[in-house]
């Protein structure tokens, strides 16, 4: 009999458990009150908390009914944190020299869950489903490194594998939307690549555009920064990507 | 006991050096004629208040965020251009945002969540014309008197020029600071 009460306390309790993962899901919110930044951003919101990352710090700040903030935690880290990018309940890091995942179902305390380690470049992470784009680029001091794409494959979050790599002249910021992976390529313009198969990663096209430095795809308006300043392309055939509009920069 | 307490002495002070240096401490030569290094970037006291101002042309572009029909541009350490992208083919300028020493931002809810000066807020912007501050927390980290990375050449902030607000990597002509 008492067992049986425990057994059914059990599945009321797993329950309860598995709704409150589905609330922990929401993290980035498909509400629309969320907006979306680049992949260089170094905040990252949830529909409750805003995580802020500087250059050997992870902050954690809860936001009030009226939408104020409380900073509630904060960690140390290893100097060289670049970027932050949130989905789901976790948090993807993009440092010097790996990319960090930090599990926040409960956000006030982000558990730290895996190191992906590369070459030391500088390197901005975006996710879609169970895949990180990583792009490395080499400057100056840090020599070693490779100008790369790469694809990894997050699906144990414990354990990222690397999937693929690709070859690209001097990546900075990019965006993933289905199929398309935009690649912001500095004075190379912009790289569109189709990833619908991690494993073999197509060449789409490159576009002259004058330093790309990060793009935010957004539901087929791509928009996109640069050394003339603030473009936007429509994105909804790929093959023949048109550009919208310029906010200039000042001559 | 003498000895004793000298021998603890010592290897506090071991501790504490090996913490404080974790690279050996580099004394370089000044005069260094022309170095690349981090210039300090100042501002006025009128341009120290969060403003909703006239939309002004795009100088040094930063960080770009999509919100709604917004987009947003935010203008290196000065704040962030507001424009209504309903649609893309003609962004419209709404105006701009002060926000001095500003280069991060995210929205929440009508909520701006952006750095200012060395302060985090939350501004409620659903009505841009009428900016609101929800809350202002100071980062003690944030401190601008000295550039963001060390082993570096700077130069010397002089405060009768302003406050520091950011600094930008830039060709500097004999600094005497370096850190």
């Amino acid at each position: 009999m008492s067992t049986r009460i425990l057994f059914m306390l059990c599945v009321v309790v797993a329950g309860l458990a598995a709704f409150s993962c589905q609330d922990g899901s929401d993290g980035t919110s498909a509400d629309g009150l969320t907006g979306k930044g680049g992949s260089m951003a170094r905040f990252a919101v949830t529909a409750t908390h805003l995580f802020a990352v500087e250059d050997d710090a992870l902050k954690v700040y809860q936001i009030m009914g009226n939408g104020a903030l409380e900073k509630i935690n904060a960690f140390q880290l290893n100097p060289g944190v670049e970027t932050i990018f949130a989905r789901d309940h976790w948090l993807y890091l993009g440092t010097v020299d790996a990319m960090i995942t930090y599990d926040i179902t409960t956000p006030a305390n982000p558990v730290y869950v895996s190191s992906y380690s590369h070459f030391v470049a500088c390197d901005p992470v975006v996710v879609q489903d169970t895949l990180a784009f990583v792009t490395l680029r080499t400057y100056g001091c840090r020599p070693s490194s490779t100008n790369q794409l790469e694809i990894i494959n997050i699906k144990n979050p414990q354990q990222p594998v690397m999937v693929s790599s690709y070859s690209l002249n001097s990546p900075y910021g990019l965006g993933v939307d289905g199929d398309l992976l935009f690649v912001c390529e500095g004075e190379s313009g912009l790289t569109v690549l189709n990833v619908k198969d991690p494993m073999n990663v197509k060449l789409i096209k490159r576009y002259d555009e004058n330093d790309a430095y990060d793009v935010i795809p957004n539901d087929g308006t791509l928009i996109m920064t640069g050394k003339d300043g603030v473009a936007q392309y429509d994105y909804t055939d790929a093959d023949a990507i048109r550009k919208l509009s310029l906010i200039p920069v000042a001559p | 006991m003498v000895m004793k307490t000298a021998t603890r002495m010592l290897m506090a002070a071991l501790i504490l050096a090996s913490g404080c240096y974790t690279e050996p401490p580099f004394a370089p030569d000044f005069p260094v004629g022309e170095v690349e290094g981090y210039k300090p970037v100042y501002a006025k006291d009128e341009q120290l208040p969060v403003a909703f101002v006239a939309g002004r042309p795009l100088v040094h572009p930063g960080k770009i965020y999509s919100v709604s029909k917004y987009l947003l541009i935010n203008e290196k350490y000065q704040g962030i251009h507001v424009f209504d992208n309903s649609d893309p083919t003609h962004p419209r300028a709404l105006g701009f945002l002060q926000l001095a020493g500003n280069t991060e931002m995210a929205v929440r809810n009508n909520v701006l969540y952006a750095d200012h000066l060395t302060d985090l807020v939350a501004l409620d912007v659903s009505d841009w014309t009428n900016v609101r501050e929800l809350s202002r927390l100071k980062q003690e980290h944030w401190a601008q008197q000295v550039p963001p990375r060390q082993g570096r050449y700077f130069e010397c902030p002089d405060d009768t020029q302003g406050i520091v607000i950011g600094w930008e990597m830039t060709l500097l002509n004999n600094p005497k600071c370096f850190r």
